[in-house]
């Protein structure tokens, strides 16, 4: 091959190389001389023959999205190891709340939800939801011992409540940590033997006392046996902005006071089962944006992305993710609900589960000495807490695409009508603050996230890929 | 070309230079992290900051050691999660600028873009570097992004065929790469007395900022040629045409923009010079410093033990597939003859790593051709060698080579790059992907060993002469000193 042959021969030597036309001039040389052994001199003077000039239309490209790591399957053992976390806690209520008095026991329960989701949140944002995320907490052991300090001496300051308080924070926030170390088992078993025990009749909080220490152990040990990272934490403007959304949250769980953490025995603790079930089948499901929506693009001219409009990908695992929500939460609530009946008044349960009732249920009077005014008047603590869960997955959303300001508007607003509707004295139900603060959550950050999601081009090049 | 002439003047206090580096020195091993370190060494007589660009995680490895005259700055990471800080904004200066994508689309992907709008795009990076993200992050950005993108479908040029329709997917990935683009202008860079960019590619866009805001001298040194090897490496990709533009386009972008912010260009060969001046380098920036190697010890005599050695990365680029049918047609004529390859699988290259071992089985090699992995002992191997293959289908100025003509032994390679230019006369030069003409090189040198140890003699006197590391670094310290001084004498 030399720069003497004439165009044809280059332009088929250069076709014959790359199985297509070049796509322009330095793509030519660069296989003249890889391949043809043309000096770059040369094969850059040549190379402008082998491009081809003709007005076809332009061929249309399509992608190659190439998919994105498989999430961890420790992420279901996480979910599992937190339902049953949330139902162990439900059963140190009856306990807790004789052993304390039910006033000390709603009163840490209503201090401790907020600052413990507010914690989760901010050391999820900032270290935990990281690949290493484990190193990055050791790293700042310093700061973080500092902060717990703090914390027990406010506490000891203050009095039982906030003491009980403190240990509740300390067991939960501690368990995120054991969760994501992957001794979410070794966690549960934890709650659960603790809720055996105060059921039994061991001194409640002796019993928090020392599953706090025990927690606060397997942490330290956890952080100190953990290795070293380069990789840089994240940013602490975001992480502040988790743990107002986490702590927002926990208060909208606590602050309607018809709902009685302490005086309504087990049923706000158990009621959160659904929707914390729903809400993390929905937050698993949503992780497929990051495939779906690339996926779905492939091919599309640009010019067209925005036509699919609500038919997009974002909305189409959007709404997969809320109608696992809904129906997750919607049953499991359903189930629940016939089955605080069928144990309060088994004569009256529908005929369906008492046939399939083979299931003893005697236990559970002894633990769900429930003082509730019966089904219907439950029924508002499950909505509650499914909207809250709606709400929840909403506003997440939002935080981790970048819009935090967005998420604290909206909840703010909730905030604002659920402390408003606690000062109803008509109200027709109890829970209404509650119902009201969550809808208003889910209502102001549903508008935001369509609007966003109804551009599936914009959405990827803008928002996933840049957040 | 450009002048060498001793400076008039040279500055009293030490120099204090730049080095920005892209995905290499000192994260990473290879040709380039081992030239930047023989530089750095070699001239202790300069401060140097080394500001690495890398991709996210790379700033984990531990790297290499550093002589104490060098600083590593916090690495520009890319893909990553870190924002660059608030800065002051000044008078007139626009708050927002939504156009920032379309100039950065045009200024890069077309073929006939506008420089000097794309200079100043990045520059404004650089004053308003927490407005980056807002700019990408906006529906306007992205609309003007698409305006940007399409005129740069509809250019027309003799030099170019039709661009392809790009969807969605492409032009949003396209998107997030001129966010980066935009990132990487947006990063702080400390003031030196001269920025010394190291590939005409990324690393060339904080210089280009830096040159527009402050003057500052910018020396750039290409080992390889940064856009003829994108193009090389979007030629063996199995993209889509629109994926295969975007890198190349992209890469081209870059490099127009690397080399008009230079002052001087120095590659390492004339094959890289011809490269440059086809790409539209002014010829009067360019000044050729080739690589130079320790002096060469005293010849030895070859074992005659019919053994080829070839030293490098197994890599796409060293097209080692064509070494193994090389060494596959050689020990079919001449069964004793050896062959063993020293030499890492380049990161990201453990496909085409197992692909060698797949033909390697194919052709059943066995052990006459041995895959030995990394060595520590370069010349050692070569030593214990009758002569050196090289196969590659792109080469700066090959250490490789250099090494072996320094151990007296012959050389058989591909005449890619400035192979030729080292070679000439002390070796066998082929045609690139010519594997009887490659394996009959081999032969003839392995029968003849007179001629063998000729031509390897002739390597060791060709090193002394022409490739002493001396007189490579006093060309190095020379275009330093004379580019700090010219600029001193411009800022007076």
């Amino acid at each position: 091959m030399s720069p003497k042959d004439g165009p044809s021969h280059i332009r088929d030597l250069v076709e014959a190389r790359l199985g297509r036309r070049p796509q322009d001039k330095l793509e030519a040389a660069v296989v003249l001389e890889a391949w043809g052994g043309v000096r770059p001199p040369g094969a850059l003077d040549v190379a402008g023959d082998a491009v081809d000039r003709t007005q076809e239309p332009p061929a249309r490209s399509v992608g190659n999205p190439r998919a994105s790591k498989p999430r961890d399957k420790a992420v279901v053992a996480e979910g599992l190891s937190l339902l049953i976390a949330v139902v162990a806690v439900a059963l140190w209520t009856l306990p807790f709340g004789r052993a304390l008095g039910t006033d000390v026991w709603d009163g840490a329960v209503r201090l401790a939800l907020p600052i413990t989701l507010g914690g989760q949140w901010m050391l999820r944002s900032r270290y935990l939801g990281r690949p290493n995320g484990l190193e990055c907490l050791r790293r700042d052991w310093v700061a973080l011992f500092c902060l717990f300090a703090v914390g027990v001496d406010v506490a000891f300051m203050q009095g039982e409540r906030e003491l009980v308080a403190l240990l509740l924070v300390v067991t939960w926030v501690g368990g995120t940590v054991l969760i994501r170390r992957g001794w979410g088992l070794v966690y549960v078993g934890l709650l659960v033997v603790v809720a055996v025990e105060v059921n039994l009749g061991v001194h409640p909080l002796s019993t928090l006392s020392a599953t706090a220490a025990a927690t606060l152990l397997m942490t330290v040990l956890i952080l100190a046996t953990t290795g070293s990272t380069t990789d840089a934490p994240g940013r602490p403007r975001r992480a502040v902005a988790a743990g107002l959304l986490g702590a927002g949250i926990g208060a909208l769980l606590v602050l309607d006071t018809s709902v009685g953490w302490g005086s309504q025995g087990v049923l706000p603790a158990l009621a959160l089962v659904p929707s914390t079930a729903g809400s993390f089948w929905a937050g698993h499901h949503l992780w497929r944006f990051y495939d779906d929506v690339p996926r779905a693009l492939a091919g599309v001219p640009v010019a067209e992305a925005e036509k699919v409009a609500l038919r997009g990908p974002a909305i189409g695992v959007l709404g997969g993710a809320f109608g696992r929500l809904v129906c997750a939460t919607a049953v499991l609530s359903v189930l629940a609900l016939l089955a605080g009946a069928y144990v309060e008044n088994p004569a009256a349960a529908p005929d369906s589960l008492t046939r399939v009732a083979n299931v003893d249920l005697t236990p559970l009077p002894a633990v769900v000495a429930v003082k509730t005014d019966g089904a219907a008047g439950r029924v508002p603590l499950f909505v509650g807490f499914g909207l809250i869960a709606l709400a929840t997955l909403l506003i997440s959303l939002l935080q981790s695409l970048g819009f935090a300001s967005w998420a604290l508007f909206s909840l703010a607003c909730a905030l604002a009508a659920e402390v408003g509707m606690t000062y109803w004295d008509a109200a027709p139900f109890n829970g209404i603050a509650l119902v009201t603060g969550a809808a208003v959550a889910a209502l102001v950050a549903i508008p935001p996230v369509l609007s966003l999601f109804s551009r599936p081009g914009r959405v990827l090049a803008t928002i996933l890929w840049i957040s | 070309m450009w002048s060498s002439r001793s400076p008039d003047t040279v500055a009293r206090r030490r120099l204090r230079v730049l080095m920005i580096t892209e995905g290499t020195y000192p994260y990473a091993m290879g040709g380039v992290s081992s030239w930047c370190d023989y530089l750095v060494r070699g001239l202790p007589e300069i401060d140097w900051e080394v500001l690495p660009i890398v991709g996210a995680g790379l700033a984990n490895n531990s790297g290499m050691d550093v002589p104490a005259n060098v600083k590593v700055k916090k690495p520009v990471e890319l893909w990553s999660e870190g924002l660059p800080g608030w800065r002051w904004r000044r008078h007139g200066e626009p708050g927002l600028r939504l156009d920032l994508p379309y100039v950065l689309v045009r200024g890069l992907l077309c073929w006939n873009g506008d420089r000097d709008e794309l200079t100043q795009a990045l520059v404004w990076c650089q004053r308003r570097p927490h407005r980056v993200r807002n700019v990408f992050r906006n529906r306007g950005g992205w609309e003007m992004f698409l305006e940007g993108l399409r005129e740069v479908c509809d250019e027309r040029t003799d030099d170019a065929g039709q661009a392809p329709e790009l969807d969605t997917y492409e032009a949003a990935t396209l998107y997030q790469i001129l966010y980066w683009v935009a990132r990487a202008a947006a990063e702080r860079v400390p003031r030196t007395d001269i920025l010394h960019v190291t590939a005409a590619g990324w690393a060339g866009i904080p210089a280009t900022v830096q040159k527009a805001l402050y003057g500052t001298p910018v020396v750039l040194t290409e080992h390889g040629v940064y856009l003829r090897e994108s193009y090389l490496a979007a030629v063996r990709s199995p993209a889509s045409p629109g994926e295969r533009f975007i890198s190349t386009r992209l890469a081209r972008g870059l490099a127009r923009s690397a080399y008009d912010a230079a002052d001087v260009i120095s590659p390492v060969t004339d094959a890289n010079a011809s490269w440059e001046i086809g790409l539209g380098v002014d010829v009067a920036k360019i000044h050729v410093i080739r690589n130079g190697v320790d002096k060469p010890p005293e010849p030895t005599q070859a074992p005659n033990n019919h053994t080829v050695v070839a030293v490098g990365r197994v890599d796409p680029l060293k097209d080692v597939h064509t070494m193994l049918r090389v060494a596959a047609e050689v020990i079919a004529r001449m069964p004793e003859a050896t062959f063993r390859y020293f030499g890492p699988v380049t990161q990201g290259e453990e496909a085409y790593g197992r692909s060698c071992h797949d033909l390697h089985a194919r052709l059943g090699l066995g052990d006459r051709f041995e895959f030995m992995g990394p060595t520590q002992d370069p010349n050692g191997v070569i030593r214990d060698a009758d002569l050196v293959l090289m196969t590659s289908i792109s080469e700066g100025l090959p250490m490789a080579l250099l090494e072996a003509m320094s151990q007296a032994r012959p050389v058989v390679s591909t005449g890619v790059g400035g192979v030729p230019e080292v070679v000439r006369g002390c070796g066998m030069v082929t045609a690139p992907g010519d594997t009887h003409a490659l394996a009959q090189s081999v032969l003839t040198l392995l029968r003849n060993p007179q001629l063998a140890s000729e031509l390897g003699m002739r390597g060791h006197a060709r090193v002394q002469r022409t490739f002493a590391r001396s007189t490579s670094l006093t060309g190095y310290r020379e275009l330093f000193e004379r580019v700090a001084s010219t600029a001193q004498a411009e800022a007076a």
